[in-house]
């Protein structure tokens, strides 16, 4: 239910935050949704009570980081949050989320990660087949290459794998070079989402360049990136730890 | 290295060379200069900068004919500038303890050029401890080791552990560094290696450190145009054993050229006065021919200086 006064850009990117943080709440298990600090979105539970569907744009938008916590904790997604991902699927269909002919392979496969996520909360989503990956490999500069991965950051969870993941772990190095060139552009956004990527590789038993750990407490002491950003430096941070386990 | 990489390097130091050859009456010592002036990066430092670059250019010899009269030409220049060593010397002996005398004229003995004097003064200096203790950050240690060394002073350095003390040396998160720091760290690959004579002697830790991440420091400075930065970062490749960067960051420094040679330190407006802006770019000017010579030199192999026992 769109908030007065706001745009519905404005209404998604609250909702994208919202779920944000709620998938944060469960990856820390801390009983409920997780705001980090300086982050104020309005009143989370409110919004939930006044419209089931609110929270729809931002399941969409996560996909699989909307239930990533749930597979890295061992918990089982509540079954109305796994039907209302599945959901937001039919309300907003693949055409229906902005991609343009360049990148709509990578919301074909960002979809496929979504639906075998789901498929192990035991629900059945149709999403067209991803293909063979082979744009992923068609990159011209480690630049290019690391920002295209980092938009496929949702796939880099454990107990998904395929031709992205393979192109993931023979490109460490460029992954490592991207990440550090977005954190020295400032843009932890996308240093967040590749950072996805080494905690993955690295969890896989490649061998990384960089020391995870603190470069993700960076991402979050120095702020200027979202609750999404947050989540995925979470997300990260229990890949590279289930290394150990 | 491919060929087209090496043309840009070539043309570029060599471009730059001519406008610092050009230009070099801008940069004279004032006639009243002493040996205790304050303004010492106004004409003292900018002609050692001169100095070191023509020195490189004569110690490879990978540049045409006429490239090289013009190095000797301008390195005499600076030679004379200094009254033939007797500014160095003077200057050294006001202050035992400041480093630049030392470092100035390393850079002249590399093109046959000495002081007999300022040679005994050094091995005197050499052998004092406090000399050796000299409060110095870790970068400008390495300066001071590779002056004596080039210089041919008797001074013995653990390399391993002044190399270990720099920024570099403790090969830091790649994601946390600055302007300055990048400098520094150029420096610590300069000193270390020579000015490129010796990538061997890179620690193989800080080998391995920049082969993965020079590239995106170089893309980095590269897009925000800090063109004099990104010419250091160029010569630093040159340093490695196996140069890792591609033609991009030589392609911007390419683009930026002005038709007479000047290459300007960053995107900044050039000052319409030729005698500041001979101030402003002369640093990078050196940074070119420096980063051209031994991208060449180290293509081609040349580099024959023995390393000192």
């Amino acid at each position: 239910m769109p908030f007065a006064g706001t745009s519905p850009h404005e209404d998604y990117t609250a909702a994208v935050e919202r779920v944000a943080g709620q998938a944060l709440g469960v990856l820390m298990d801390a009983g409920g949704a997780v705001v980090p600090a300086g982050f104020a979105v309005a009143d989370l539970h409110a919004a939930q009570t006044r419209d089931p569907d609110a929270d729809l744009p931002g399941l969409r938008v996560l996909g699989s980081d909307a239930l990533a916590p749930h597979v890295l904790r061992g918990t089982p997604v509540p079954s109305d949050r796994a039907e209302a991902a599945a959901r937001a699927f039919a309300v907003f269909p693949p055409d229906a989320v902005g991609a343009s002919p360049d990148t709509a392979w990578i919301v074909t496969w960002r979809d496929w990660a979504t639906a075998r996520t789901l498929t192990r909360c035991g629900l059945a989503l149709d999403v067209p087949a991803p293909g063979d990956g082979a744009q992923v490999a068609d990159a011209t500069s480690w630049q290019t290459w690391s920002v295209r991965m980092a938009q496929l950051s949702s796939l880099a969870l454990p107990g998904l794998d395929g031709p992205i993941h393979a192109a993931a772990r023979e490109g460490a190095e460029a992954l490592s070079r991207g990440l550090v060139r977005s954190m020295l552009r400032r843009d932890y956004r996308t240093a967040a989402r590749i950072a996805r990527w080494i905690a993955w590789v690295a969890a896989d038993g490649v061998a990384v360049p960089l020391d995870l750990a603190p470069l993700l407490r960076h991402v979050r002491v120095f702020g200027g990136g979202s609750t999404r950003t947050v989540l995925d430096t979470r997300i990260a941070q229990h890949v590279t730890g289930l290394e150990g386990s | 290295m491919n060929a087209d990489v090496l043309k840009t390097a070539h043309t570029i130091g060599s471009r730059a060379l001519r406008w610092l050859h050009d230009n070099a009456d801008f940069g004279t010592l004032p006639t009243h200069t002493v040996v205790d002036f304050n303004d010492r990066d106004g004409a003292y430092k900018p002609l050692g900068e001169a100095a070191l670059a023509t020195s490189l250019m004569l110690r490879e010899r990978v540049a045409g004919p006429g490239d090289l009269a013009i190095a000797r030409d301008l390195i005499d220049f600076a030679w004379g500038q200094f009254q033939s060593g007797n500014f160095l010397y003077e200057r050294q002996v006001r202050h035992p303890l400041i480093t630049d005398p030392l470092e100035t004229y390393a850079h002249f003995t590399r093109a046959g050029l000495r002081h007999e004097q300022m040679d005994r003064l050094q091995e005197h200096l050499a052998e004092l401890r406090s000399v050796h203790g000299i409060e110095l950050m870790p970068n400008r240690r390495l300066a001071v080791a590779n002056a004596s060394r080039v210089a041919g002073v008797s001074r013995r350095f653990d390399w391993a552990a002044l190399a270990a003390d720099t920024w570099l040396g403790m090969t830091p998160e790649p994601w946390v560094i600055d302007w300055m720091t990048a400098y520094c760290m150029t420096h610590t690959v300069f000193h270390v290696t020579d000015w490129g004579a010796h990538p061997e002697l890179l620690p193989a830790d800080i080998r391995d450190y920049l082969r993965i991440w020079l590239p995106v420091w170089v893309d980095i400075w590269a897009e925000v145009a800090q063109f004099d930065l990104v010419g250091e970062l160029l010569a630093v490749d040159a340093c490695l054993p196996e140069p890792v960067c591609d033609a991009q960051g030589w392609q911007r420094l390419a683009a930026a050229q002005r038709e007479d040679g000047l290459l300007p330190r960053d995107a900044d407006p050039i000052d319409e006065d030729p005698k500041q802006a001979f101030k402003d770019h002369e640093h990078t000017a050196v940074v070119a021919i420096v980063a051209g010579t031994i991208t060449l030199a180290r293509s081609l192999g040349t580099t024959t200086v023995s390393v000192p026992a």
